[in-house]
């Protein structure tokens, strides 16, 4: 069985945030405006975070890409009353927002925040709706969402492997950040084979993992700068 | 009491929503849940039962920004659902930015303007009335030629921005059948690397690019190099390369900027410095260069000029860089003006050169901050002394791009005579006899009718109304003109001071053909069918041009074959393929191939029919020549002397040619360094700090501005997407902050979060504050690239445009306008 | 005392009132088919493949109610006096597509295959579809109804996925 995970590479990471907006295309993500973002309500599966260390003039800026861990310990899936996210047997962590009651334990819980309340009724103006992907349904309001490694396209891809009777290839499933990285920095597979990219990448001596001291078991793994 | 009833009641309403909660997990009410699910996807179009909407990535060419990215848009039944990079383009292999994933945005934005329109009431009011395209074209149509018949076909003029492929041709068409010289361009130096300091220095004329993906070590110069870059795609897939490609070494980045931007962030080393001296830094770095002989000496004698002092042809002697480095940028000097230690420059230059290949890059955008030609050409200088000129992981000049042009015509002598005119921005004579366009002056000449007045102004594709450091002077102008036409598909400044809109269609609903080049210099033509109808009751503006010139009857509809888009494009490809040089793109393994076979020898052109040609090239989204040769150097040094110029003999020429009054205005603010005549030092990299007053007691801080990467080279920004995450780093969106460094906040007694009203001698802004421990002391950091006036919903009244408190200088030689820096002070205000 | 079930009432009511309503929204209104056609006489009297009508059963995501075109390729001369039959020609001749109504849909949240569950896993459209190609006449509401639980109950006795990102999306 697979283990899906993600390597970032943030020595080739230019933040250039190309894969903060694939990923609000890709998955009908609700459009901000000035008062949803003063708010803090404005939804991003995928956010560029920058962390400032140090004092001027041995200042430095850290600028991490990040998705949801996919946790492999998920704290997020122990508060859900209504089971509204679990974890796949492929290490998806999901959210079925058909499910959700809106509790916002989840949100609170996820200690990388990456869990979005729906504080409006996700809505575009007139003619833009026609731009919604139609693999992955719309939101409502009340509902928390959160990134799925793009799990529809998975859905789609085993599908048409399964139909012609092959198995699903290393370049058939990667969600749409990745595939649009200009720098080449983000790399998706299968963390359960130990040929895959990505199981050779997270071997390297950069490796490291979001707060790995909470044993939550990252699937998302990062690559540091510098030699 | 009244607590007590709050708590209770809270505690009934938290057991009812439990019930109902309850009830709702267990299915009880599954018409809340597909309700509205079902609405918001389930679109009108969407025919789902009977079958199934057709899927297909179509592909296209992205127009977001200058960087010629190849796309596939995937069209679901009618609609465009998601853009991605097409594998097979050579510029981003499949890989797409911010901006071109938001494309969608442009297409669908719903504040595009829907049809044709006329203007109802003054000019700038806002009142329009739609129109037919039929009594528009009709209207305008009558206009044209009622003015080209009473002789006056100069008095006809065109604006428009950076253009290629098809949209050029068939505006310097139009233009030519018509009889107007005034095709002027906003052409943006950037896309074609024909920065001014390139031509001075290097001639190339098809410009010239850095070879980042093999490099070593880049020393950058405030360059934006991974925020503003002209083709950001394909910079971030060579950086990529850079830091981890198959090399023995990892590359090396160290970032000169005042302010801690990304590419600062993301470099090995950040060097702050004072606003506006990289220049200086940089001759700073050759004087250690050349005081410790590490310059690349076989290079410079064979292939520099007025490296030492040097004797012309007539006996009379020039100095030369060394002189004028030693004497002019001793590192004491150079360390007090840049605020760079001296150890540290001593370490640059000495890493610098030790790294080999390296390359030092500047600003190429030119149009903000202080990095004027003199500094640019001292950045340059650098790459001439370590002699990386046309070497793999330096400096390449690109390959000259195949001829694609128009089937052949013959203007009448009506066209003759009106194209013999002088044109009205000046471009081309005396003072800006080094460039082809001068934007810049059209609002001075249009006001002083010189050397003419204009009747009719087509604008396409360009809005300087806001990029301009006197919009109002601007728009007098403007309503200086009888007919102002707008092709612009948004409510622009521009647009509304327009009589006529005839809205141009989107990227992905036209027929396209556009050129670029790759960062190793390889030169590409890309071909694009539209990928869905027009959204709205919009055109192609080459459609309507031709259209035009079909109203205006013979000779003038003569000059286009087709009144297709279509047509022309297939019809521009001929050349190229009788060429029978080049591939359609093709995948990397096929380049190798290529290239292999071509440098053995080996490669047999076959001649294949011009329709496989055709249906390759459009499948696969383009044609290119993936054969370098490095060895060209009649191309990379197309200077007068055909060698590197630290000494520009096309500066000395244009110097020399000029007359009187305009001789004066260019040399009077060259700086003369001692024992030197200005003339010869006008033709060296005399970087220059540019005006600061560090006493100034009233305007106590520095302004430092930048351009705001996610928007920059954007056509519109009525974009949510990328509004939305604008200032990421100080996580600040939808309104303008200014970044100022907490000691300073402290001392001026401001906070984060604080508004504030930024002032410079020009002017004033409201901003929120960010405090950003990445900001020099005094010195504030303002993005530009918000506060329009109009253009959609979501970029109208979203922050202040702060050109508007820039100064604004025009440049030497190209006329530019450039935006300084300047001096500013903060003082707190209410939101 | 009063004062303080005023709220607690207006609670209530209000979760009767919705409850009422939804009770209302849910009893499921007959659905009428354009045409009276007889699945019956098509699959089992002259044997034709449910999927030579519903195309994409086998090869597609999604399987699709006849177009009128599929119709007309045996109905552009008259079979029978049916009036019914008439009505095809009548729909051909305006252009227009027949309004078939669906009676099978799953929520939009939902991710299904038709070939993956007809082609791959080999299943009998009875499965789902129930007794539908016994129908002489169209039936008022679906045969069978689609419900998670009986997509998880079949899931699970034939050992197929029953992770919840496998179907929802």
């Amino acid at each position: 069985m697979a283990k899906w995970g993600m390597v970032i590479d943030l020595d080739k990471c230019t933040a250039c945030q190309a894969c903060v907006v694939a990923c609000q295309a890709e998955n009908n993500v609700p459009i901000s405006n000035p008062e949803t973002a003063k708010a803090g309500r404005s939804i991003h599966w995928l956010e560029m975070i920058p962390f400032v260390d140090d004092e001027y003039p041995h200042v430095r800026m850290r600028l991490l890409p990040r998705p949801c861990m996919h946790c492999e310990n998920p704290p997020c899936i122990k508060v859900c009353p209504v089971g509204a996210t679990q974890i796949s047997s492929e290490g998806i962590v999901g959210q079925i927002n058909a499910r959700c009651i809106g509790c916002r334990y989840c949100t609170t819980a996820c200690p990388y925040t990456v869990k979005y309340f729906n504080w409006f009724k996700p809505e575009w103006p007139k003619g833009m709706e026609r731009y919604l992907n139609p693999d992955v349904t719309v939101r409502y309001n009340g509902v928390v969402e959160k990134c799925t490694f793009c799990h529809h396209r998975l859905q789609k891809a085993r599908d048409l492997a399964q139909y012609e009777h092959r198995e699903l290839g290393p370049d058939d499933y990667i969600p749409a950040c990745v595939q649009t990285c200009p720098a080449e920095a983000m790399y998706f597979g299968d963390l359960g084979n130990p040929k895959s990219t990505v199981s050779i990448l997270s071997q390297s001596k950069r490796a490291f993992l979001l707060m790995e001291d909470l044993g939550t078991h990252p699937k998302v793994i990062y690559l540091s700068e510098g030699v | 009491m009244k607590k007590d009833i709050l708590r209770r009641d809270f505690i009934k309403i938290l057991s009812g929503t439990t019930t109902f909660g309850l009830a709702y997990r267990y299915g009880l009410f599954p018409h809340l849940i597909s309700g509205p699910v079902r609405d918001a996807l389930a679109l009108e179009n969407d025919d789902i039962s009977l079958r199934p909407p057709e899927e297909k990535w179509e592909t296209s060419i992205c127009q977001q920004c200058q960087g010629g990215c190849g796309i596939l848009v995937r069209v679901y039944g009618d609609r465009a659902v998601k853009i991605d990079g097409n594998p097979l383009h050579p510029i981003n292999r499949g890989r797409l930015c911010a901006r071109g994933q938001s494309g969608l945005q442009y297409l669908y934005d719903p504040d595009r303007i829907k049809g044709p329109m006329a203007r109802e009431g003054a000019r700038g009011e806002g009142k329009w009335k739609p129109i037919s395209w039929d009594q528009a074209l009709a209207e305008l149509g009558d206009k044209l030629k009622t003015l080209r018949n009473q002789g006056k076909s100069h008095a006809l003029a065109m604006l428009t921005g950076p253009q290629r492929g098809l949209a050029k041709n068939v505006s310097d068409r139009f233009m030519e059948a018509y009889g107007s010289p005034n095709l002027i361009r906003n052409q943006s130096d950037r896309p074609s690397g024909k920065t001014p300091a390139f031509h001075l220095m290097q001639g190339s004329d098809a410009g010239i690019t850095y070879d980042i993906e093999d490099t070593n070590y880049i020393l950058s110069f405030n360059s934006g190099l991974l925020e503003d870059h002209w083709s950001s795609v394909q910079l971030s897939r060579a950086y990529g390369k850079f830091r981890r490609g198959n090399k023995d070494e990892r590359g090396k980045l160290v970032h000169i900027e005042p302010r801690l931007s990304v590419t600062g962030a993301k470099a090995d080393q950040w060097v702050p410095i004072n606003p506006g001296t990289e220049g200086v830094l940089a001759m700073g770095i050759a004087s250690v260069i050349i005081i410790e002989r590490r310059y690349d000496e076989e290079f410079i004698d064979e292939r520099t000029l007025g490296f030492e002092d040097w004797t012309d042809e007539k006996g009379a002697s020039h100095p030369g860089f060394k002189t004028l480095v030693i004497q002019e940028y001793p590192l004491e000097k150079v360390a007090k003006v840049t605020g760079v230690p001296r150890d540290m420059i001593m370490s640059l230059a000495r890493e610098f050169v030790h790294h080999q290949p390296g390359v030092a890059i500047g600003n190429d955008g030119e149009w903000i901050g202080n990095q004027g030609i003199y500094n640019r050409m001292a950045i340059h200088a650098l790459n001439g002394l370590v002699g990386n000129i046309q070497k793999k992981g330096g400096i390449l000049s690109n390959a000259r791009l195949p001829e694609i042009p128009l089937p052949p015509f013959s203007p009448d002598p009506v066209s003759a005579k009106g194209r013999s005119m002088p044109r009205i921005d000046g471009a081309g004579r005396s003072r800006y006899s080094l460039v082809q366009d001068a934007p810049e002056n059209l609002a001075e000449q249009i006001l002083k009718k010189q050397p003419y007045p204009i009747e009719i102004l087509l604008i396409h594709g360009a809005n300087p109304v806001y990029e301009s450091p006197e919009p109002d002077r601007l728009v007098s102008a403007l309503n200086q003109i009888p007919t102002v036409v707008s092709f612009s598909s948004s409510m622009d400044e521009t647009t509304r001071y327009a009589d006529i809109i005839l809205p141009d269609s989107i990227y992905l609903e036209k027929w396209q053909l556009d050129t670029s080049y790759t960062l190793k210099g390889n030169p590409l033509v890309s071909v694009a069918k539209p990928v869905v109808a027009p959204t709205y009751d919009t055109r192609d503006t080459s459609e309507i041009l031709i259209a035009l010139a079909g109203v205006m009857g013979k000779p003038v509809s003569s000059a286009f074959p087709s009144a297709k888009s279509e047509d022309l494009v297939k019809a521009s490809l001929h050349p190229l393929h009788a060429s029978a040089s080049g591939e359609a793109f093709g995948a990397q393994l096929e380049e190798l191939w290529t290239k292999l076979l071509e440098q053995s020898g080996w490669k047999v052109r076959s001649q294949e029919p011009f329709d496989k040609f055709l249906a390759d090239v459009q499948e696969r989204g383009g044609w290119w020549d993936p054969v370098y040769y490095p060895w060209e150097w009649e191309r990379a040094l197309s200077t007068p002397s055909g060698k590197f110029e630290f000494y520009s003999l096309t500066a000395r020429k244009y110097f020399s040619d000029l007359k009187g009054m305009d001789k004066d205005l260019a040399l009077q603010k060259i700086p003369s360094p001692v024992g030197m005549d200005k003339l010869d030092a006008a033709c060296l990299p005399l970087a220059d700090p540019g005006v600061s007053k560090e006493n100034d007691t009233l305007y106590n801080l520095e302004l430092n501005p930048y351009v705001i990467p996610i928007l920059s080279g954007l056509n519109q920004t009525n974009q949510p997407w990328l509004q939305d995450i604008s200032g990421f780093h100080v996580y600040q969106e939808w309104h303008t902050w200014v970044e100022v460094n907490p000691e300073t906040a402290d001392k001026i007694g401001i906070q984060n979060g604080d508004w504030v009203w930024v002032e410079s001698p020009k002017g004033k802004i409201k901003a929120q504050t960010r405090l950003f421990k990445g900001a020099m002391p005094d010195v504030i950091n303002l993005p530009v690239g918000l506060g329009h006036a109009s253009g959609g919903r979501w970029t109208t009244g979203i922050g202040e445009n702060v050109l508007k408190i820039l100064l604004a200088e025009k440049e030497p030689f190209s006329g530019k306008v450039h935006f300084q820096r300047s001096r500013a002070r903060l003082t707190k205000t209410n939101a | 005392m009063t004062r303080r079930s005023v709220p607690a009432m207006i609670c209530c009511a209000f979760l009767s009132a919705m409850a009422i309503s939804l009770f209302c929204i849910s009893s499921v209104q007959a659905i009428e088919q354009p045409i009276q056609y007889n699945h019956y006489k098509h699959t089992q009297k002259l044997e034709i493949e449910c999927v030579m009508c519903h195309q994409g059963v086998k090869d597609g995501v999604r399987a699709t109610l006849p177009s009128v075109e599929i119709c007309m390729g045996c109905h552009s001369e008259p079979q029978t006096n049916s009036p019914e039959e008439e009505k095809i020609r009548k729909f051909a001749s305006k252009n227009e597509e027949i309004p078939w109504k669906r009676l099978f849909e799953v929520p939009n949240h939902v991710f299904f295959s038709h070939r993956r569950h007809v082609s791959v896993a080999g299943l009998d459209c009875t499965k789902c579809h129930g007794d539908m190609a016994f129908r002489k006449t169209p039936p008022s509401k679906a045969p069978m109804k689609i419900s998670m639980n009986a997509c998880l109950s079949c899931h699970r006795k034939l050992h197929a996925k029953t992770d919840c990102v496998s179907c929802h999306r």
